[in-house]
């Protein structure tokens, strides 16, 4: 009797004005090939996040999976970050007036 | 009319099905009677749906319910649900703290395109990090509005004139703000900050929220 547990990327969407890249991970648990259980996992990543100075840091995506990261640097044009970034930075100002 | 009593059909020697009538017939199955599955049947009414453990399955991911309505119409399609967990995190809108945890857990369900969260956060130590507290990495991104949420809340330090703490997932985004509303003259709104945080010699902060917004 072997219990096995494996990753799967369910679903990767790509959503908004902003091209956030959504990413559904489930974790399978089997025995002996049969599965037992599913759970399922979110996380979401967007182009990058603004540091002090309100530049824009890319987002790591180098632990994504391999069809994530082609999705997300297709879809995260230079105008898509430049406008993510000017939204960060509105939101920020908003936040602080 | 006639009847024919049989116990049994069976196909012809050699053969492996049985066909009854031919196209356009209709076969009449009275009231009172039953008609009993214990094998498989295929082909009758939801040619899309099958059937696992007892429960609906459609043969494709996007296939739904159209409720309260009897012709197809789009905003009574209820096409998608699902549960699961997301990995919530503090930062700050300056610079993030670092932090460890004892608790850092979030739970969702999305019904069609509404988002329901719960999040909770008990970390065992913080430090650095400064400006508005951010909470990231909500599981969907929020649509075009702000969507505000309650909060439970403790060693978390607010202004002593503030009348509410309100989470408020941001427009386009998958993270979130605590704003506090002071009573003055002018009422103002001002954020929960990083070092607004207030751990103790003997116990750290402690936030839950609950949320529910829309998404695409």
């Amino acid at each position: 009797m072997a219990i096995t547990k494996e990753t799967q990327i369910a679903k990767i969407e790509v959503v908004g004005e902003y091209k956030a890249v959504q990413v559904a991970t489930d974790t399978v648990i089997k025995e002996d090939g049969t599965e037992l259980s599913r759970s399922r996992h979110r996380h979401v990543l967007h182009p990058g996040t603004l540091d002090a100075s309100d530049n824009l840091i890319a987002t790591d995506i180098s632990g994504e999976d391999a069809e994530v990261q082609a999705i997300a640097n297709t879809v995260w044009t230079d105008s898509i970050k430049t406008a993510w970034k000017n939204k960060l930075i509105a939101d920020k100002q908003e936040q602080e007036e | 009319m006639s009847t024919l009593e049989v116990n049994k059909i069976t196909p012809v020697s050699g053969g492996t099905s049985v066909t009854l009538g031919d196209s356009g017939d209709t076969f009449t199955i009275p009231s009172g009677a039953t008609i009993t599955n214990n094998g498989t049947a295929s082909g009758f009414g939801l040619t899309n749906w099958s059937e696992s453990s007892g429960n609906l399955l459609p043969s494709n991911a996007s296939y739904g319910v159209y409720l309260g309505v009897n012709s197809a119409t789009a905003s009574n399609l209820l096409d998608d649900y699902e549960e699961g967990t997301f990995t919530p995190t503090f930062g700050g809108s300056t610079t993030d703290p670092t932090v460890s945890w004892n608790t850092q857990s979030g739970h969702y369900t999305k019904i069609g395109n509404i988002v329901h969260i719960n999040l909770t956060f008990y970390p065992s130590a913080i430090s650095g990090g400064s400006g508005n507290l951010n909470i990231r990495g909500l599981p969907f991104t929020n649509r075009n509005h702000r969507a505000p949420g309650s909060i439970l809340y403790d060693r978390v330090r607010v202004q002593s004139n503030t009348t509410t703490v309100t989470p408020e997932i941001e427009q386009n985004t998958t993270y979130m703000a605590i704003s506090e509303m002071r009573q003055g003259e002018n009422e103002t709104r001002g954020f929960i900050q990083v070092d607004d945080l207030e751990a103790t010699t003997s116990d750290n902060p402690f936030i839950q929220i609950t949320i529910t917004y829309t998404t695409d």
